[in-house]
């Protein structure tokens, strides 16, 4: 094959590639349409607790940016983009729509105004798009508006109406001691995330409520239109203080808001996902904390009228009922029956107390039990039954005599006093000895209340004391009596004063060598002073005789010796060898006996080597 | 010197036990003596509301005495009002600690309601070994002979042994040491109350419709700590605590 042929194979081969890239590259320019932009909305008119739907869609362009205008009493929520590319017949297209929702906040009728979209270097507009945003009630079936989703972000300005408390069932008056049932609700928009923070708490005084620790009933309500979640507590007040006072329940909540956009994303300020519920399921929620609070409610609490009050009366208040039954109906003197006494109704039932028994030496009476079942949840209404042990000592009686209960009527707002009818009774047989509990170790259990201590004879306790003693007045400790006391004093005293006559004894003792020492001190003095005498007159002999004076009486205190017995050889026996004054008082000794003359030097010297050394004995 | 201690300790002793087992003495008026025959006699006849009656008077018109107490306590065991008879027999004993009547028949009478105190620490049992009185007198006592001995030695200016010295100052210093706190401990039991009626109740306010922590039983003692209005905060002998109704309650030392 030739140079030529082969250049020609390869043109060949090259040729439909560069028409490739052309075709590539100069078809899309050919078949590229102009750039175009409209918004659209879904809908001409919707209510105001819908949304509606505007898409802006920009053909012929990649990429663009829209300015969505601000307009009073709407907001603009971005949902999403998308993008689509067309190649028809040759001729390439793209458009970009862009979607987003309109809130409105007050209905009326509204213009979206022309937004303007900037696409590479072509800037454009769309047209107004003109809708009605009516109120709920005036809104039938859904005209293509979108309604509020929980994955929409809601108006956080408009927390009052997505979440309220409420009370319900308060009267405005009571009387003191009522018990005041309540139901509390709170409400949350359907579609709102949030979370309980606390259980609803009263505020303000003169009642008081039980602490909520069950969860709450939740049901579904629509209150003018707007679905709510609802949850419901049922409890009860009681009324602890006289007067007027405003009462309101509060309530921490904690709103969790889905966040609008990803504002720090590889995508701009686009989302992603391009989703909003992945984008919330990633982007997360905003906590807003929130307080619902009920209205205030003004309660009047009363105070019971003193008027016809029954001295039976135990601070019972409602509507009772009373029910007396007594089994068995037959028994024989001594044997025990159980009187059942129910108290039915609605009201306080804590200040409920069993009818007295009428007091009689015909009858044992033990103390009753009590037992409440609540027919409620705020134990408000129910029943209670007191189940008392009697015992018969005789066989006269014929009926368990009436009893009554004594309660206080709200609503009629006087007392009532229920009177129960006898209830008949066999009692056969004689008087018998009362039976003997059983050991208070073991208990036996039984359907009746156990007799109390009062049934038990006391067997075994010594006899009583035959002579009355000597009666006194208060029982005081040892301690409180006076004389006592004074004793306690008086030993007290006496020992500080002993102490402080041995404190002065040992103080005197030592004051006893300090005064050795001072005489020791003194008599050194005068010695020195004449010893400086001696020295002064240059006599060697008188100086050595002052000298010996003065060591001997030195020593002589010390020693406690008479001075002038002290010898040469006492001091050789007491005093250290090294010590001066052996020589000086050799020395002495010797002039005693031969003429010894003595310079001043030496005399000084002596002088000093004897104040030194009797000074340090001292 | 030796006879001299001896007798020192020789006193030391008699007078320890003088404090021990000192007891009451005394003759009452002949009108009091009467109605407390008749007390008895009414007891005897088993009327022993008649003789509960004939007591309280006497205890109201003359006071009260050990012997007045225990019968009265006796007669209200008899008619079956156990708190009644626990708070006299308690009383009897805080003026006359050592008879053996009035501990037994506290005894058997705590013993057949099922009033069983907790078991006392081996430091309660030795404190017990002694009344409050008995506490403090033999504290007084020593501080006494102590004061009198030093008295003694530092008149005569004679020279003690110093090991003597300090066997006395120890010795006494141990004796007033454990009577202050016995003492104490026995001071704190003087201000209890018994529980006198019948179906009380602990609570955890002092309001009536306060919730209960549980029932107290009749003649159990308790120990007031604190009062609010118409209610006493008390513990009680196992160491339970609660607030209880005043009128359920009465004070073992009640001195008007």
């Amino acid at each position: 094959m030739t140079s030529t042929t082969k250049v020609m194979q390869r043109c060949a081969l090259l040729l439909p590639l560069c028409l490739v890239i052309a075709a590539l590259f100069l078809i899309p320019r050919a078949g590229q349409a102009e750039i175009t932009a409209s918004a659209t909305l879904n809908t001409a008119s919707f209510s105001i607790d819908q949304t509606a739907q505007l898409t802006v869609t920009v053909n012929g362009a990649k990429n663009s940016e829209i300015e969505i205008p601000d307009v009073t009493g709407l907001t603009f929520y971005r949902r999403g983009q998308r993008s689509q590319i067309n190649i028809i017949n040759g001729r390439y297209s793209s458009s970009i729509s862009t979607t987003y929702l309109i809130q409105a906040h007050e209905s009326g009728e509204y213009t979206v105004p022309p937004i303007r979209i900037v696409a590479g270097k072509t800037t454009l507009t769309t047209e107004p798009i003109p809708f009605e945003v009516l109120d709920p009630t005036a809104s039938g079936p859904a005209h293509g508006g979108t309604a509020v989703s929980g994955n929409s972000t809601p108006d956080p300005t408009a927390t009052g109406e997505d979440a309220f408390l409420r009370l319900l069932g308060l009267k405005q008056q009571s009387f003191i001691g009522e018990i005041l049932p309540i139901e509390i609700k709170a409400y949350f928009r359907r579609g709102l995330r949030a979370n309980l923070n606390s259980y609803p708490s009263l505020q303000g005084n003169g009642c008081v409520m039980p602490q909520l620790n069950e969860e709450p009933r939740q049901s579904q309500e629509t209150i003018n239109g707007v679905s709510y979640s609802v949850l419901t507590w049922k409890t009860a007040l009681s009324t602890i203080k006289e007067g007027a006072h405003a009462i309101r329940l509060e309530l921490d909540a904690t709103l969790l808001l889905p966040q609008r956009s990803m504002s720090s994303s590889l995508f701009g300020r686009q989302s992603p996902f391009d989703d909003d519920f992945l984008d919330s399921f990633f982007g997360g929620y905003q906590k807003r904390p929130l307080r619902l609070a009920s209205p205030e409610i003004d309660l009047e609490i009363l105070p019971l009228p003193e008027t016809g009050k029954p001295a039976n009366f135990t601070g019972a208040i409602g509507a009772f009922n009373l029910h007396i039954s007594a089994t068995p109906e037959e028994v024989e003197i001594g044997e025990p029956l159980t009187l059942t006494m129910t108290v039915t109704g609605k009201g306080n039932f804590n200040r409920v107390e069993a009818p007295l028994f009428p007091h009689s030496s015909d009858w044992k009476t033990y103390s009753p039990s009590a037992t409440f079942r609540a027919d409620d949840e705020t134990n408000h209404s129910g029943s209670k039954t007191f189940e008392q042990a009697l015992v018969a000592r005789t066989d006269r009686i014929q009926a368990i005599p009436s009893l009554s209960f004594s309660y206080f009527d709200p609503a009629r707002r006087q007392y009532v006093t229920l009177t129960s009818e006898p209830v008949a009774l066999a009692i056969r047989g004689k008087a018998a000895a009362v039976p003997r509990p059983a050991p208070a170790s073991q208990p036996p259990p039984s359907a009746t209340p156990k007799p109390p201590s009062s049934l038990i004879s006391f067997t075994g306790l010594a006899p009583l004391q035959l002579e009355p003693g000597k009666p006194i007045t208060a029982i005081k400790p040892l301690f409180q009596h006076v004389w006592f006391g004074a004793i306690i004093v008086a030993c007290l005293v006496v020992l500080c004063l002993l102490a402080g006559l041995w404190i002065a004894r040992r103080r005197a003792k030592n004051d006893v060598q300090g005064q050795k020492k001072q005489r020791l001190h003194r008599a050194l003095e005068l010695s020195l002073a004449a010893v400086t005498a001696a020295r002064k007159t240059n006599d060697s002999q008188a100086f050595l005789a002052h000298c010996r004076a003065a060591i001997q009486q030195q020593l002589g205190i010390l020693w406690q010796l008479e001075p002038a017995t002290i010898t040469r050889a006492d001091l050789t026996q007491r005093l250290h060898p090294s010590s001066g004054l052996h020589e000086i008082f050799t020395l002495a000794e010797q002039a005693a006996y031969a003429g010894i003359k003595l310079s001043d030097e030496k005399m000084e010297e002596y002088f000093q080597t004897m104040k030194k050394e009797l000074e340090e004995l001292i | 010197m030796k006879v001299l201690h001896r007798l020192s300790l020789l006193l030391f002793i008699c007078t320890l036990g003088i404090s021990i087992f000192l007891p009451p003495a005394g003759r009452a008026s002949s009108e009091s003596r009467q109605w407390f025959m008749e007390a008895n006699e009414a007891y005897s006849r088993h009327e022993f509301s008649l003789a509960i009656d004939l007591y309280e008077q006497i205890i109201r018109e003359r006071g009260f005495s050990a012997e007045i107490l225990y019968n009265l306590a006796n007669s209200y065991a008899q008619n079956g009002e156990v708190g009644k008879a626990v708070l006299n027999y308690e009383r009897s004993l805080k003026i006359d600690p050592t008879n053996s009547d009035t501990i037994g028949n506290l005894n058997l009478v705590r013993h057949q309601v099922g009033l069983f105190p907790q078991d006392p620490s081996l430091s309660e049992r030795f404190f017990r070994l002694l009344s409050l009185n008995q506490w403090t007198g033999l504290g007084g006592l020593t501080l006494a002979v102590l004061t009198l001995l030093t008295a003694v030695l530092s008149v005569r200016r004679s020279a003690t042994p110093l090991r003597t010295q300090v066997i006395i100052g120890v010795v006494s210093l141990l004796l007033i040491s454990a009577s202050v706190i016995g003492s104490i401990v026995r001071a704190r039991e003087w201000h209890a109350s018994v529980v006198v009626t019948a179906g009380a109740r602990l609570l955890v306010s002092p309001f009536a419709s306060a919730a209960p922590t549980g029932d107290i039983k009749e003649g159990r003692l308790v120990y007031p700590h604190k009062q609010h209005r118409d209610y006493w905060y008390v513990a009680d002998e196992t160491g339970r605590q609660g607030w209880i109704s005043n009128t359920a309650i009465e004070s073992v030392i009640n001195n008007k």
